[in-house]
């Protein structure tokens, strides 16, 4: 017997098969497209009608084809680092796969935008330009003195505080170049509307991790949550995206007043933190089978709802204040530890896996977790590089932290 | 004692220099971080090497993706050894970003602390907000010492060439070169030229080498690699000392290095934590015309 209860969300199908249609679409419109980190303000180019892909929703195609090793070994064969960001640097692999890439491969690409918020992302940018003739446009990863108290409860409208003066100064600045680099002129008024669309996207967002924090039991599970939160986030300020997170919510909406169960005979609710494991989403199903245990938190949806609303103050200032510290809220200690502690509170965890390679340390999350009494296991392994995954161990890793510290 | 002597000492136990400037030390990390400034408000300016194992306790806070000096470094703050009264860290690399981000974090008793957010992009919007980043640290100074920093005070350019130039005519061991210039950010100026002085003066025997090679990669915080390569018979006669992480401008840098050193070879080595260099070694090979040996 399946241990899914509710049928598959029809908003994550649907988002699913308007992500083909659309790739489709890029390759017809043969034109260059920009490649874009995902922490950079996309919002830009598409208010200047520039077709982009984000580097690392495509590094997950890639690996959920089980193609990333491949790809890793093609930068490998050409000197680079096999075992350094490969969720950043699996794409450029890709580009070297001439027989039978994912979905036809990606477009030719005109130009790659990054954020250089790891020492490896420079060089990265640089093997673009000198592998395919890329040229690349790279924003700073400026890192404040300051450390703000519970930034989600402030971020949305003052910003400006939160994030602070100097890193939107830089940031703003930067963006202020952008469209001079892709050769475009930047419309405003159109860039208003566009981020108007995406608050009222995270909007949506927020109400539906609001409804999944409080439900009991969980109608969805974060397989199904998200590719329905982030196909829509790559297509964020349009109208599409919108009203994907609206149906979404409407979807979960439904399920909850029906009573629907993802796990009929739930026991346990488990949090995820870290990245998607791509290549291997049949993991987060096992546990629902074997200990009535289901994932229901995953980053995606909580930093669409408490991560990316920006209300007021100059467009492109705004726009800046959304990214210039991404990163500080996914991982950056004093910004993130506290945020998960809150996150899991709100949604009544039972305990935490967390997803952390070893080059990321996860020692402060964890540490304010245990600390709440949330038990916590880390998983050292790599979201997009299935040659560090060993699925037997990590099934009887996490079976037996179920059975020591959380049943 | 040999000025060699005094100068390899002071690379190797700073202590007594601490000791004469308590309450006014400035510890820093970050090869960008400007000393001559610390040093015009009245500070000395102390680089952190991080040289030595770290605690169970600082591998645990940071992990091992961070580089082990940076650990070291936190585990001598942990444990109170460290001897600085104030700590200034750059935007050097991931793990000083990471090494700030832990301390800021953690809960006293530390020395005050500030990060020097000097970025790396070759852009006018990054030589801007850099710039505003040094104007900020003159008023953390001026907090920290009481006193407005004026000019800043480096070592004589001209002193410093000269150990280069005794190395590169191999006449002086890398091991020693590098303790030498390791010597330059733990001593005050005044005294740190003196000795260089009185070191060039002295009579330098001839090293034996069968090969000359230039060291890029990681920052060498011990003369272990530079002892191990002259146990082989090689001269080094040069390392990079800074820490643009495996670009093109980093390997041009190396290359235009190397070959004023006079180098029959560069040898890169890349400490864990360290790994992203390695994403610059493809442009490195290309911009050398001597072999490229990787460690």
């Amino acid at each position: 017997m399946s241990a899914r209860g509710a049928r598959r969300l029809e908003s994550s199908a649907a988002a699913l098969a308007h992500q083909r249609e659309w790739f489709a679409g890029l390759h017809e419109r043969e034109e260059p497209i920009v490649l874009v980190d995902a922490d950079v303000p996309h919002e830009l180019l598409r208010a200047m009608d520039i077709p982009y892909v984000v580097n690392q929703w495509w590094a997950s195609i890639c690996a959920a084809k089980q193609r990333a090793p491949d790809y890793l070994a093609l930068l490998s064969e050409r000197g680079y680092p096999d075992d350094v960001e490969q969720y950043s640097a699996i794409s450029l692999g890709s580009t070297f796969d001439l027989d039978d890439p994912p979905w036809g491969g990606l477009p030719d690409v005109a130009a790659f935008v990054t954020q250089v918020w790891t020492d490896a992302h420079r060089g990265i940018a640089e093997a673009w330009e000198r592998e395919r003739g890329v040229p690349f446009f790279a924003l700073e990863k400026a890192v404040a003195n300051e450390l703000p108290e519970r930034w989600w409860e402030r971020i949305a409208h003052d910003w400006e505080d939160v994030v602070g003066t100097t890193r939107l100064d830089l940031m703003t600045a930067e963006l202020e170049r952008l469209p001079a680099f892709l050769g475009r002129r930047l419309d405003e008024a159109r860039l208003e509307r566009i981020l108007e669309l995406a608050n009222e996207q995270q909007e949506w967002s927020r109400r539906t991790r609001d409804l999944l924090a409080a439900a009991r039991p969980a109608p969805v599970d974060i397989v199904d949550s998200i590719p329905a939160v982030m196909l829509p986030q790559w297509h964020r300020g349009t109208e599409w995206a919108r009203d994907a997170a609206r149906s979404f919510h409407e979807e979960v909406e439904e399920r909850i007043a029906a009573g629907d169960a993802v796990c009929p005979g739930e026991r346990l609710r488990l949090m995820w933190i870290g990245r998607g494991l791509w290549f291997n989403l049949g993991f987060y199903q096992h546990f629902q089978q074997e200990y009535g245990a289901v994932f229901v938190w995953s980053m995606y949806l909580a930093i669409a709802a408490d991560g990316y609303l920006r209300y007021g103050g100059p467009s492109l200032r705004a726009l800046a204040a959304r990214f210039a510290a991404f990163a500080d809220m996914l991982g950056m200690p004093g910004w993130a530890d506290p945020w998960y502690v809150k996150e899991a509170q709100l949604h009544g965890v039972d305990a935490v896996v967390h997803l952390a390679p070893r080059e990321r340390s996860a020692w402060f999350v964890n540490r304010a977790l245990e600390e709440a009494g949330i038990p916590v296991l880390e998983l050292d392994a790599d979201n997009v590089d299935a040659r560090r995954w060993d699925e037997e161990a990590f099934v009887q890793e996490l079976s037996t932290f179920i059975e020591k510290r959380v049943l | 004692m040999s000025a060699l002597d005094a100068l390899v000492a002071a690379y190797e136990d700073p202590r007594p220099v601490l000791d004469e400037w308590r309450g006014r030390v400035v510890g820093y990390a970050g090869a960008d971080v400007p000393r001559g400034l610390v040093a015009a408000a009245g500070l000395l300016p102390f680089r952190l090497r991080g040289a030595g194992e770290p605690s169970p306790q600082a591998d645990a806070i940071l992990g091992p993706g961070v580089a082990a000096p940076a650990r070291r470094i936190l585990a001598d703050l942990l444990d109170g050894s460290a001897g600085v009264d104030f700590l200034l860290l750059s935007h050097e690399s991931d793990s000083l970003v990471r090494l700030f981000t832990a301390l800021r974090a953690l809960p006293g008793p530390l020395p005050q602390l500030w990060f020097l957010d000097l970025l790396h992009l070759p852009t006018e919007t990054t030589a801007a907000y850099n710039a505003a980043r040094l104007e900020e640290l003159r008023d953390v100074l001026e907090r920290w010492s009481g006193s407005r920093p004026g000019e800043p005070r480096e070592p004589t350019a001209e002193l410093v060439e000269g150990v280069e130039r005794l190395r590169r005519e191999g006449r002086l061991r890398g091991s020693d070169a590098l303790a030498v210039l390791g010597a330059g950010e733990i001593l005050p100026a005044p005294e740190y030229e003196q000795l260089l002085e009185e070191l060039l003066a002295e009579q330098h025997d001839p090293v034996p080498a069968r090969k000359r090679v230039y060291v890029t990669g990681s920052d060498q915080v011990t003369p272990d690699l530079h002892r191990s390569l002259e146990a082989d018979g090689l001269h080094v006669v040069g390392e990079d000392r800074i820490r643009l992480h495996g670009t093109n401008e980093r390997a041009a840098h190396t290359a235009r290095e190397a070959e004023a050193a006079g180098a029959d070879a560069v040898v890169a080595w890349i400490r864990p934590g360290d790994e992203a260099l390695a994403w610059g070694l493809p442009a490195l090979r290309r911009a050398l015309d001597i072999p490229l040996e990787i460690l």
